[in-house]
Protein backbone atom coordinates (compact mmCIF):
# COMPACT_ATOMS: atom_id res chain seq x y z
CA UNK A 1 0.00 0.00 0.00
CA UNK A 2 2.91 2.35 0.68
CA UNK A 3 4.31 1.76 -2.82
CA UNK A 4 1.27 1.98 -5.11
CA UNK A 5 -2.45 1.52 -4.43
CA UNK A 6 -3.22 0.77 -8.09
CA UNK A 7 -0.67 -2.06 -7.97
CA UNK A 8 -2.60 -3.61 -5.07
CA UNK A 9 -5.79 -3.56 -7.16
CA UNK A 10 -4.22 -4.96 -10.33
CA UNK A 11 -2.39 -7.70 -8.48
CA UNK A 12 -5.69 -8.87 -6.96
CA UNK A 13 -7.48 -8.57 -10.32
CA UNK A 14 -4.90 -10.13 -12.66
CA UNK A 15 -2.83 -12.23 -10.32
CA UNK A 16 0.81 -11.83 -9.30
CA UNK A 17 2.85 -10.65 -12.22
CA UNK A 18 6.44 -9.59 -12.08
CA UNK A 19 8.83 -8.02 -14.52
CA UNK A 20 12.09 -9.87 -15.11
CA UNK A 21 14.13 -7.49 -12.99
CA UNK A 22 11.58 -7.77 -10.18
CA UNK A 23 11.83 -11.59 -10.32
CA UNK A 24 15.63 -11.40 -10.16
CA UNK A 25 15.44 -8.96 -7.26
CA UNK A 26 13.09 -11.30 -5.38
CA UNK A 27 15.35 -14.33 -5.89
CA UNK A 28 18.35 -12.33 -4.73
CA UNK A 29 16.39 -11.08 -1.74
CA UNK A 30 15.33 -14.63 -0.76
CA UNK A 31 18.95 -15.87 -0.81
CA UNK A 32 20.17 -12.96 1.29
CA UNK A 33 17.21 -13.28 3.69
CA UNK A 34 18.07 -16.91 4.21
CA UNK A 35 21.69 -16.02 5.03
CA UNK A 36 20.51 -13.27 7.37
CA UNK A 37 18.19 -15.69 9.15
CA UNK A 38 20.95 -18.31 9.55
CA UNK A 39 23.30 -15.66 10.98
CA UNK A 40 20.69 -14.78 13.57
CA UNK A 41 19.92 -18.41 14.43
CA UNK A 42 23.63 -19.22 14.80
CA UNK A 43 24.36 -16.16 16.94
CA UNK A 44 21.74 -17.33 19.43
CA UNK A 45 20.63 -20.94 19.43
CA UNK A 46 17.40 -20.43 21.41
CA UNK A 47 15.95 -17.77 19.10
CA UNK A 48 12.23 -18.22 18.31
CA UNK A 49 11.37 -18.74 14.67
CA UNK A 50 8.62 -20.01 12.39
CA UNK A 51 11.15 -21.56 10.04
CA UNK A 52 12.51 -25.03 10.66
CA UNK A 53 15.75 -25.18 12.60
CA UNK A 54 18.18 -28.06 12.44
CA UNK A 55 17.45 -28.92 16.08
CA UNK A 56 14.14 -29.81 17.71
CA UNK A 57 12.77 -29.15 21.16
CA UNK A 58 10.55 -31.18 23.40
CA UNK A 59 7.39 -29.06 23.36
CA UNK A 60 7.61 -28.66 19.55
CA UNK A 61 8.00 -32.42 19.28
CA UNK A 62 5.02 -33.12 21.57
CA UNK A 63 2.60 -30.44 20.32
CA UNK A 64 4.12 -28.71 17.29
CA UNK A 65 6.22 -25.52 17.00
CA UNK A 66 3.19 -23.18 16.63
CA UNK A 67 0.96 -24.81 19.29
CA UNK A 68 -0.37 -22.58 22.10
CA UNK A 69 1.27 -24.90 24.66
CA UNK A 70 4.68 -24.43 23.03
CA UNK A 71 4.10 -20.68 22.96
CA UNK A 72 3.17 -20.63 26.65
CA UNK A 73 6.37 -22.45 27.61
CA UNK A 74 8.38 -19.96 25.51
CA UNK A 75 6.73 -17.05 27.33
CA UNK A 76 7.53 -18.72 30.64
CA UNK A 77 11.17 -19.04 29.51
CA UNK A 78 11.38 -15.39 28.36
CA UNK A 79 9.39 -13.65 31.13
CA UNK A 80 10.23 -15.79 34.17
CA UNK A 81 13.32 -17.97 33.73
CA UNK A 82 15.53 -15.45 31.90
CA UNK A 83 15.23 -12.93 34.74
CA UNK A 84 17.23 -15.00 37.25
CA UNK A 85 20.65 -16.64 37.21
CA UNK A 86 19.15 -20.00 38.21
CA UNK A 87 16.56 -19.67 35.45
CA UNK A 88 19.21 -18.91 32.83
CA UNK A 89 21.23 -21.91 34.08
CA UNK A 90 18.18 -24.12 33.65
CA UNK A 91 17.71 -22.81 30.10
CA UNK A 92 21.36 -23.63 29.30
CA UNK A 93 20.98 -27.19 30.65
CA UNK A 94 17.76 -27.64 28.69
CA UNK A 95 19.26 -26.49 25.38
CA UNK A 96 22.29 -28.67 25.82
CA UNK A 97 20.25 -31.85 26.49
CA UNK A 98 16.90 -31.35 24.69
CA UNK A 99 18.09 -31.68 21.05
CA UNK A 100 19.60 -35.12 21.68
CA UNK A 101 16.55 -36.23 23.70
CA UNK A 102 14.19 -35.13 20.92
CA UNK A 103 16.26 -36.94 18.30
CA UNK A 104 15.92 -40.17 20.30
CA UNK A 105 12.17 -39.71 20.83
CA UNK A 106 11.26 -38.78 17.26
CA UNK A 107 8.92 -41.37 15.77
CA UNK A 108 8.39 -43.19 19.11
CA UNK A 109 4.75 -42.43 19.80
CA UNK A 110 4.49 -44.05 23.24
CA UNK A 111 7.55 -42.22 24.53
CA UNK A 112 6.33 -38.92 23.07
CA UNK A 113 3.00 -39.49 24.90
CA UNK A 114 4.95 -40.02 28.14
CA UNK A 115 6.87 -36.81 27.38
CA UNK A 116 3.53 -34.99 26.96
CA UNK A 117 2.50 -36.02 30.50
CA UNK A 118 5.72 -34.61 31.91
CA UNK A 119 5.32 -31.45 29.85
CA UNK A 120 1.74 -31.02 31.10
CA UNK A 121 3.15 -30.61 34.61
CA UNK A 122 5.66 -28.06 33.27
CA UNK A 123 2.76 -26.31 31.49
CA UNK A 124 0.75 -26.14 34.74
CA UNK A 125 3.75 -24.60 36.55
CA UNK A 126 4.37 -22.17 33.67
CA UNK A 127 0.71 -21.03 33.63
CA UNK A 128 0.71 -20.43 37.38
CA UNK A 129 4.03 -18.56 37.30
CA UNK A 130 2.91 -16.33 34.39
CA UNK A 131 -0.40 -15.58 36.11
CA UNK A 132 1.43 -14.51 39.31
CA UNK A 133 3.86 -12.41 37.24
CA UNK A 134 1.02 -10.68 35.40
CA UNK A 135 -0.76 -9.92 38.70
CA UNK A 136 2.46 -8.42 40.11
CA UNK A 137 2.89 -6.24 36.97
CA UNK A 138 -0.69 -4.98 37.21
CA UNK A 139 -0.33 -4.11 40.93
CA UNK B 1 45.57 -48.12 12.49
CA UNK B 2 45.37 -49.29 16.11
CA UNK B 3 42.19 -48.95 18.20
CA UNK B 4 43.84 -46.19 20.23
CA UNK B 5 44.79 -44.33 17.06
CA UNK B 6 41.27 -44.73 15.69
CA UNK B 7 39.72 -43.36 18.92
CA UNK B 8 42.19 -40.49 18.91
CA UNK B 9 41.19 -39.69 15.33
CA UNK B 10 37.45 -39.74 16.27
CA UNK B 11 38.08 -37.41 19.24
CA UNK B 12 40.09 -35.08 17.03
CA UNK B 13 37.27 -35.04 14.45
CA UNK B 14 34.68 -34.24 17.17
CA UNK B 15 36.92 -31.51 18.62
CA UNK B 16 37.38 -30.09 15.11
CA UNK B 17 33.63 -30.12 14.47
CA UNK B 18 32.91 -28.40 17.81
CA UNK B 19 35.61 -25.80 17.12
CA UNK B 20 34.13 -25.17 13.66
CA UNK B 21 30.61 -24.76 15.13
CA UNK B 22 31.89 -22.40 17.82
CA UNK B 23 33.80 -20.36 15.24
CA UNK B 24 30.68 -20.15 13.07
CA UNK B 25 28.56 -19.06 16.01
CA UNK B 26 31.21 -16.48 17.05
CA UNK B 27 31.37 -15.17 13.46
CA UNK B 28 27.58 -14.82 13.38
CA UNK B 29 27.56 -12.96 16.72
CA UNK B 30 30.42 -10.66 15.61
CA UNK B 31 28.74 -9.87 12.28
CA UNK B 32 25.59 -8.94 14.25
CA UNK B 33 27.55 -6.47 16.38
CA UNK B 34 28.92 -4.75 13.26
CA UNK B 35 25.57 -3.64 11.94
CA UNK B 36 23.43 -3.37 15.09
CA UNK B 37 22.93 0.26 16.09
CA UNK B 38 24.57 1.39 19.36
CA UNK B 39 21.33 1.35 21.33
CA UNK B 40 20.75 -2.35 20.49
CA UNK B 41 24.27 -3.64 21.12
CA UNK B 42 23.20 -5.19 24.45
CA UNK B 43 19.79 -6.33 23.24
CA UNK B 44 18.97 -10.00 22.94
CA UNK B 45 17.69 -11.50 19.72
CA UNK B 46 14.18 -12.63 20.67
CA UNK B 47 12.98 -13.99 17.33
CA UNK B 48 13.96 -14.29 13.65
CA UNK B 49 11.56 -14.98 10.77
CA UNK B 50 8.64 -15.51 13.14
CA UNK B 51 5.01 -15.34 12.06
CA UNK B 52 2.45 -13.64 14.25
CA UNK B 53 -1.32 -13.52 13.82
CA UNK B 54 -4.13 -11.49 15.29
CA UNK B 55 -7.85 -11.38 14.62
CA UNK B 56 -8.69 -8.29 16.65
CA UNK B 57 -9.52 -5.59 15.74
CA UNK B 58 -8.93 -6.92 12.19
CA UNK B 59 -7.37 -10.10 10.83
CA UNK B 60 -3.67 -9.52 10.23
CA UNK B 61 -0.70 -11.79 9.76
CA UNK B 62 2.91 -10.63 9.84
CA UNK B 63 6.32 -12.25 9.70
CA UNK B 64 9.06 -10.29 11.43
CA UNK B 65 12.64 -10.58 10.18
CA UNK B 66 14.13 -9.84 13.59
CA UNK B 67 12.94 -8.79 17.02
CA UNK B 68 15.37 -7.68 19.73
CA UNK B 69 14.45 -7.49 23.40
CA UNK B 70 15.95 -4.76 25.57
CA UNK B 71 14.68 -3.61 28.98
CA UNK B 72 11.38 -5.42 28.51
CA UNK B 73 10.67 -3.84 25.12
CA UNK B 74 10.87 -5.38 21.65
CA UNK B 75 12.63 -3.59 18.79
CA UNK B 76 11.87 -4.68 15.25
CA UNK B 77 14.31 -4.85 12.36
CA UNK B 78 13.51 -5.48 8.70
CA UNK B 79 16.14 -6.70 6.24
CA UNK B 80 16.10 -5.48 2.63
CA UNK B 81 18.41 -5.95 -0.34
CA UNK B 82 18.31 -2.92 -2.63
CA UNK B 83 20.33 -0.70 -4.92
CA UNK B 84 19.88 2.44 -2.82
CA UNK B 85 20.62 2.59 0.88
CA UNK B 86 17.28 4.06 1.90
CA UNK B 87 14.16 3.18 3.85
CA UNK B 88 10.85 3.59 2.02
CA UNK B 89 7.39 4.33 3.31
CA UNK B 90 6.43 0.72 2.47
CA UNK B 91 9.08 -0.42 4.99
CA UNK B 92 7.51 1.81 7.64
CA UNK B 93 4.08 0.34 6.91
CA UNK B 94 5.46 -3.21 7.03
CA UNK B 95 7.19 -2.66 10.38
CA UNK B 96 4.18 -0.81 11.79
CA UNK B 97 1.89 -3.73 10.86
CA UNK B 98 4.33 -6.16 12.52
CA UNK B 99 4.32 -3.99 15.63
CA UNK B 100 0.52 -4.00 15.84
CA UNK B 101 0.23 -7.76 15.28
CA UNK B 102 2.97 -8.61 17.81
CA UNK B 103 1.51 -6.32 20.49
CA UNK B 104 -1.99 -7.75 20.01
CA UNK B 105 -0.92 -11.40 19.87
CA UNK B 106 1.73 -11.47 22.62
CA UNK B 107 0.85 -8.54 24.87
CA UNK B 108 4.49 -7.44 24.74
CA UNK B 109 5.46 -3.80 24.32
CA UNK B 110 7.04 -3.01 20.94
CA UNK B 111 9.08 0.14 20.40
CA UNK B 112 7.73 2.83 18.06
CA UNK B 113 11.22 3.02 16.58
CA UNK B 114 11.98 0.36 13.99
CA UNK B 115 15.10 -0.38 11.96
CA UNK B 116 15.49 -1.02 8.26
CA UNK B 117 18.70 -2.82 7.43
CA UNK B 118 19.44 -2.13 3.77
CA UNK B 119 22.07 -4.30 2.13
CA UNK B 120 23.51 -3.41 -1.27
CA UNK B 121 23.37 -5.83 -4.18
CA UNK B 122 26.97 -6.96 -3.74
CA UNK B 123 26.10 -8.07 -0.19
CA UNK B 124 29.12 -6.22 1.20
CA UNK B 125 27.62 -3.01 2.53
CA UNK B 126 24.83 -2.63 5.07
CA UNK B 127 23.23 0.54 6.34
CA UNK B 128 20.80 0.85 9.21
CA UNK B 129 17.91 3.32 9.01
CA UNK B 130 15.91 4.26 12.06
CA UNK B 131 12.23 4.87 11.30
CA UNK B 132 9.31 6.02 13.41
CA UNK B 133 6.46 3.55 13.13
CA UNK B 134 2.83 4.40 12.54
CA UNK B 135 0.34 4.16 15.41
CA UNK B 136 -1.92 1.10 15.44
CA UNK B 137 -4.95 3.15 14.37
CA UNK B 138 -3.15 4.22 11.17
CA UNK B 139 -2.26 0.62 10.34
CA UNK B 140 -5.87 -0.41 10.79
CA UNK B 141 -7.04 2.50 8.63
CA UNK B 142 -4.61 1.42 5.88
CA UNK B 143 -5.80 -2.18 6.07
CA UNK B 144 -9.40 -1.02 5.81
CA UNK B 145 -8.53 1.25 2.88
CA UNK B 146 -6.89 -1.70 1.13
CA UNK B 147 -10.04 -3.73 1.67
CA UNK B 148 -12.16 -0.89 0.27
CA UNK B 149 -9.92 -0.64 -2.82
CA UNK B 150 -10.19 -4.37 -3.46
CA UNK B 151 -13.99 -4.24 -3.12
CA UNK B 152 -14.14 -1.31 -5.56
CA UNK B 153 -15.50 1.16 -2.99
CA UNK B 154 -12.53 3.56 -3.32
CA UNK B 155 -10.57 4.64 -6.40
CA UNK B 156 -6.90 3.79 -5.79
CA UNK B 157 -4.30 6.52 -6.05
CA UNK B 158 -1.39 6.56 -8.51
CA UNK B 159 2.10 6.27 -7.10
CA UNK B 160 4.30 9.37 -6.98
CA UNK B 161 7.38 7.31 -7.89
CA UNK B 162 8.28 7.48 -11.61
CA UNK B 163 10.78 4.67 -11.15
CA UNK B 164 8.18 2.29 -9.77
CA UNK B 165 5.77 3.17 -12.55
CA UNK B 166 8.23 2.66 -15.39
CA UNK B 167 9.14 -0.89 -14.23
CA UNK B 168 5.65 -1.99 -13.24
CA UNK B 169 4.33 -5.25 -14.70
CA UNK B 170 0.77 -3.79 -14.85
CA UNK B 171 1.68 -0.68 -16.81
CA UNK B 172 -0.43 -1.67 -19.81
CA UNK B 173 -3.58 -2.09 -17.69
CA UNK B 174 -2.89 0.94 -15.50
CA UNK B 175 -2.14 3.42 -18.35
CA UNK B 176 -0.40 6.04 -16.13
CA UNK B 177 0.20 8.30 -19.16
CA UNK B 178 -3.54 8.97 -19.39
CA UNK B 179 -3.48 10.38 -15.83
CA UNK B 180 -0.90 13.00 -16.89
CA UNK B 181 -3.08 14.07 -19.81
CA UNK B 182 -5.94 14.67 -17.36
Amino acid sequence: MGACERFVLFEAKYGKRMSRCQQEAIERGKTEHNKFFKDGARSQSDVQTSLSKPWCFCASLAWGPEAPETDLLRRFRDRILRRTGAGRGLIRVYYSTAPELCRRLEGRRKLVRALCLGLKLALWIAKAALAIQEQKERA
Amino acid sequence: MTTRGFLFFILLAIAGLMAWKMARSWRARTSERHWLPKELQHAQLAFAEKTFRTWQPIGLIARADRGYRLNGELHLAEFKTRTHAVAYSSDVIELSAQRLVIEKSTGERVSEIGYVLAQDLSGKRRSVHKVRLLPGADVIALARRREAILKGRIVPRYTSSQGLCSHCAYRAECKPDLRDRG
